[in-house]
């Protein structure tokens, strides 16, 4: 009897399976599908079906010069940070995955002690000490503090990218009289291009998209673009908005096409 | 070996500075800073008192602040368990040809801003929204829902912003336990249903932890979506942060609430790094 039900039971079972994670995907994407919906519909109220197809946010968008000089602003930083975080980041992964010294795991956990720090402590305390060095509001400051915030995920990639290099290919330039520095740029630094180029990728993302901390920093003189549109969404809601989102969304999928998928994950 | 010490201290001293500078130090002030009177309209003014902290330990006001807070980590970590185990069991186990493409849609939104993902549901959960137009349609309701500016909405929305984060932190441990396990119950007769429940299930326990201790703290410490979903009917200790500090500029009690905060997270923090250890995938690297 068993060998006859079986194959129905599990037919079923599958169908069942594929729905509840059609289901789950559909949770877990609806929000970011309904913004592109939103900015390519006509109608200013969110219809389902879309009634047709247009541009004018987006125009309204390029015509807001407040929205296009955040945008700038966000563009800036994230790369003025992204680049400090990677000449930052790769000496001190390159140290804490080659070398053996005392303090290394503590150094460790304290250089990775930003990623699970809640945003808004840090944004406060940020908030409080510049104030006292007089740098509130100043462009540097929030360079240094998104530096902060996206170090880790350069050290990060680029140890995981270290890990899978053979040490000996180093050992072997040092032995053959290569110095240091020479082995460091024509052995290493090819070898973990992939690991750098992903964790600067990374580190751009983190902060083209990082609101707590620009929100209690910047000031009425220089936003950034998801400042901007939080400061905006707390008393209105406008397709306008859905289609600068689309604009943020196009740039972080662009850049991150660039990541091997083994560097993805958080 | 000099010159190795020497080296090492090089290569991490931008580092060792940037994270002194801009946090260890900062930290320092803020924790001086919460013990500094509040005198409105004076600016800094110098003391040690200890009312802001009697102030939110002895305000129900406040303490229902921290109360909802900490319900709000509870409940999106359960609904995010309750999402995410399927889905990490299903990317963990199957060999589909499409495996990749789905790891990657879980991570994708991790890569957008959560001030996008919140506005999606800002369009989806409005009285008028899509969610709320298919209720009433299909009679599950007789009025619309109010999720706007409710715990309700909230827990929503940050379920699906906090959901990636389960995910991957359960897909590593579950694919960890050992095949032969399950194949030996399996052939001893156990059906799949039971084989899950008294093999799989089990040993993914410490991964379970982990995630909804992740998913805890995440939720407890974020901002932008409680701020945009629930305004200010569903206030939060990371909003009250805000509304202190940039409102009404009240910045030593604000800097006692922050703390209040990050001392409950530094404890399950702790205790997310013990499970992890005992799921066997968070190792110091040697």
């Amino acid at each position: 009897m068993t060998r006859y039900r079986k194959p129905l039971t599990s037919l079923v079972g599958a169908c069942t399976t594929s729905l509840v994670l059609l289901a789950i995907y559909l949770f877990l994407l609806a929000p970011l599908l309904v913004v592109v919906l939103m900015a390519f519909n006509t109608s200013s109220y969110m219809v389902f079906p879309p009634e047709g197809f247009t541009l004018k946010w987006f125009v309204a968008f390029f015509r807001d010069s407040m929205f296009v000089e955040a945008l700038r602003t966000s563009a800036v930083l994230g790369v003025t940070s992204a680049a400090v975080a990677t000449v930052i980041g790769v000496p001190a992964a390159l140290a804490l995955v080659r070398y053996r010294f005392r303090g290394r795991e503590f150094l460790n956990s304290l250089f990775l002690a930003p990623i699970l720090f809640p945003g808004v402590v840090l944004a406060i305390a940020l908030l409080v000490y510049y104030s006292r060095l007089k740098i509130l509001g100043s462009f540097i400051g929030l360079v240094l503090a998104h530096v902060l915030v996206i170090v880790p995920y350069v050290i990060r990639t680029v140890s995981a990218n270290l890990y899978g290099v053979d040490e000996a290919l180093e050992e072997a330039s040092l032995n053959l009289g290569a110095g240091r520095w020479r082995t460091f740029f024509e052995i290493t630094l090819p070898l973990i291009r992939s690991g750098m180029v992903s964790g600067a990728i990374f580190a751009f993302i983190m902060s083209f998209d990082e609101l707590v901390i620009a929100l209690f920093l910047s000031g009425a003189r220089m936003t950034t673009l998801p400042v901007r549109i939080f400061n905006f969404l707390e008393y209105n809601s406008d397709p306008t908005i859905a289609a600068i989102s689309t604009v943020l969304l196009c740039v972080t999928l662009l850049v991150s096409v660039f990541v091997p998928p083994r560097y993805l994950g958080f | 070996m000099e010159g190795t010490k020497r080296t090492v201290f090089w290569l991490v001293l931008p580092m060792l500075l940037e994270v002194v500078a801009l946090f260890v130090i900062p930290l320092l002030v803020l924790f001086r800073y919460s013990f500094y009177p509040f005198v409105p309209g004076q600016g800094l003014v110098t003391g040690f008192v200890l009312k802001n902290y009697s102030k939110f330990l002895f305000d129900s006001y406040y303490l229902e602040i921290l109360v909802r807070t900490l319900w709000l980590g509870f409940l999106v970590a359960f609904f995010a368990l309750l999402l995410g185990y399927p889905l990490a069991l299903f990317l963990a186990k199957s060999n589909s040809r499409f495996k990749t493409v789905l790891l990657i849609l879980v991570v994708l939104p991790l890569l957008s801003s959560a001030v996008i993902r919140t506005y999606g549901w800002m369009i989806l959960l409005g009285t008028n929204g899509l969610v709320n137009k298919l209720l009433l349609q299909l009679g599950l309701v007789s009025a619309p829902v109010k999720f706007m500016y409710t715990l309700r909405g909230v827990v929503v929305a940050l379920t699906e912003v906090l959901l990636p984060f389960m995910v991957l932190t359960l897909v590593p441990v579950i694919r960890n336990i050992d095949r032969s396990l399950e194949e030996a119950a399996l052939g001893l007769g156990a059906s799949k249903l039971r084989t899950f429940l008294t093999v799989v299930f089990p040993l993914s326990l410490p991964g379970v932890a982990a995630g909804s201790i992740f998913v805890f703290v995440l939720a407890i410490s974020s901002f932008v979506t409680p701020s945009l979903m629930g305004g200010p009917s569903v206030r939060v200790m990371s909003s009250l942060v805000r509304e202190q500090a940039i409102s009404l500029l009240n910045w030593p009690f604000a800097a006692a609430v922050s703390l209040v905060l990050l001392v409950v997270v530094t404890t399950l923090v702790a205790l997310y790094q013990r499970a992890l250890i005992s799921a066997g995938k968070w190792e110091v690297p040697k």
